[in-house]
């Protein structure tokens, strides 16, 4: 179920907020590097959470996902994880993997935190100021063009077909399933399945 | 959900699963598996680690039967306690020149002395490491023509901008090197096996993983301000015009 609520914060202020945030997670990273940083991470996702709940007037609203919706994104995020299986990277491991069961669970909580944290702002608050003013379609581009260069700074250049590819995916759940829990779900079981399992 | 928007939904995924596997297709490896997340890899292990450091860096070796046919792509990874490994070897089908009368061949990554010779590129970082291709009698291997083995090596935090150097028994000499999947990491291909290290300018070793990142970060906002900035104007404007 999507919900109506007038944005305090326009576009552009949602854009400026989510800046701040990445610059945030740059700064507490430090020379660890953004993608390296456990608490960068989580206080990019605690900031994006604050850009959402500001831009619904102080509430940070999850509607209650329909059944429908629930299994869009579990679909949506096997459809990503496939697109990973089917073209398999060179064997070389070239990132850290969570190092043993706490590691792991800790880092599947975080990633799913800054997964549907993302997906508020980007597919949310985002998309909903750009689709009144352009429809849908021209709300899913800019916001997986937004989402994409977000992510250059963590993993580089070389990343942003990628990230532009996904964030039009997940734009596209957006639209079929009405919500942004689609998204969120999608997104979270991609992110972790993608590096636990693949 | 009426047929334009269901039209619209379909028309964004189709775009979104061709865009994910072309950027997949054509990407260099080191692209994160997905999308997003994170990774934090083990602090650097030494050959002699400065104070507060870690040590007893991980070498790596595998043997595989030769009956005669190609063995095909063939990888290794230092390990198992190196997350992600600091030094890793890549070899494509047809890479190793395999004399008649093989049995097994032993391909190897061992951290090693560096030589005293200082890189013409700047200064050594973390350990050199010795990639062996050899046979079951003990004669090494080489590359064939045009089939270059894939080098990666990972550096200490703060590695910057590093490049990959080989020794040739006097000298080191660089090679062309990219930075890949995360700060760094970097890969090279080479012609030859033999010692390879990172190696960087000295003004560039204590300045940080990312020194770009700043930068990047800004122009990413000012792309996205700017961009949304235009496209409200513009809606706006169409609005009134009507």
């Amino acid at each position: 179920m999507s919900v109506a609520v007038r944005p305090l914060l326009p576009a552009a202020g949602v854009a400026v907020a989510v800046a701040g945030a990445l610059a945030a997670r740059l700064v507490v990273a430090g020379t660890q590097g953004p993608a390296s940083s456990p608490p960068a991470a989580a206080v990019f996702a605690l900031l994006l959470l604050g850009v959402a709940a500001a831009a619904r007037r102080g509430r940070l609203v999850i509607a209650r996902p329909r059944i429908g919706g629930v299994v869009v994104g579990v679909a949506g995020g096997a459809g990503l994880l496939l697109c990973a299986v089917l073209v398999h990277a060179a064997p070389l491991q070239l990132w850290a993997r969570p190092d043993g069961g706490a590691a792991a669970a800790w880092w599947t909580l975080l990633v799913m935190c800054v997964a549907g944290a993302e997906e508020l702002v980007f597919r949310g608050v985002l998309f909903d100021a750009v689709s009144r003013a352009g429809g849908v379609v021209v709300a899913a581009v800019v916001c997986a063009l937004a989402f994409a260069l977000v992510h250059v700074p963590l993993y580089g250049w070389r990343a942003l077909p990628l990230d532009l590819g996904a964030g039009l995916w997940l734009g596209g759940l957006r639209v079929l399933a009405g919500g942004v829990a689609a998204p969120a779900i999608a997104h979270a079981l991609a992110d972790c399945g993608a590096w636990l399992v693949v | 959900m009426n047929r334009g928007r269901r039209g619209a939904a379909i028309a964004l995924l189709l775009a979104g699963a061709v865009v994910v596997l072309l950027a997949r297709l054509a990407g260099a490896p080191g692209t994160p598996p997905l999308y997003d997340s994170f990774s934090q890899p083990d602090p650097y292990r030494y050959l002699h680690p400065p104070a507060g450091a870690r040590g007893h860096p991980d070498a790596a070796s595998t043997s595989v039967p030769y009956t005669g046919a190609d063995p095909g792509p063939l990888t290794l990874a230092t390990g198992p306690d190196e997350n992600p490994p600091q030094a890793q070897l890549l070899l494509g089908a047809g890479s190793l020149e395999i004399p008649a009368g093989t049995r097994s061949i032993t391909l190897s990554i061992t951290p090693v002395e560096s030589p005293a010779a200082r890189p013409p590129n700047g200064v050594v970082l973390g350990n050199t490491y010795r990639f062996r291709a050899v046979t079951d009698g003990g004669a090494a291997l080489s590359l064939a023509a045009g089939h270059p083995a894939t080098l990666v090596l990972r550096g200490p935090t703060g590695s910057g901008q590093a490049t990959i150097d080989r020794f040739d028994t006097r000298a080191w000499a660089p090679i062309t090197t990219s930075p890949i999947a995360g700060p760094n990491i970097f890969a090279a291909n080479s012609a030859q096996l033999g010692d390879f290290a990172l190696v960087a300018p000295e003004a560039h070793v204590s300045s940080g993983g990312f020194p770009w990142l700043p930068w990047a970060a800004g122009g990413a906002a000012l792309l996205i301000v700017g961009g949304e900035a235009a496209f409200l104007l513009l809606a706006r404007r169409r609005r009134r015009a009507r």
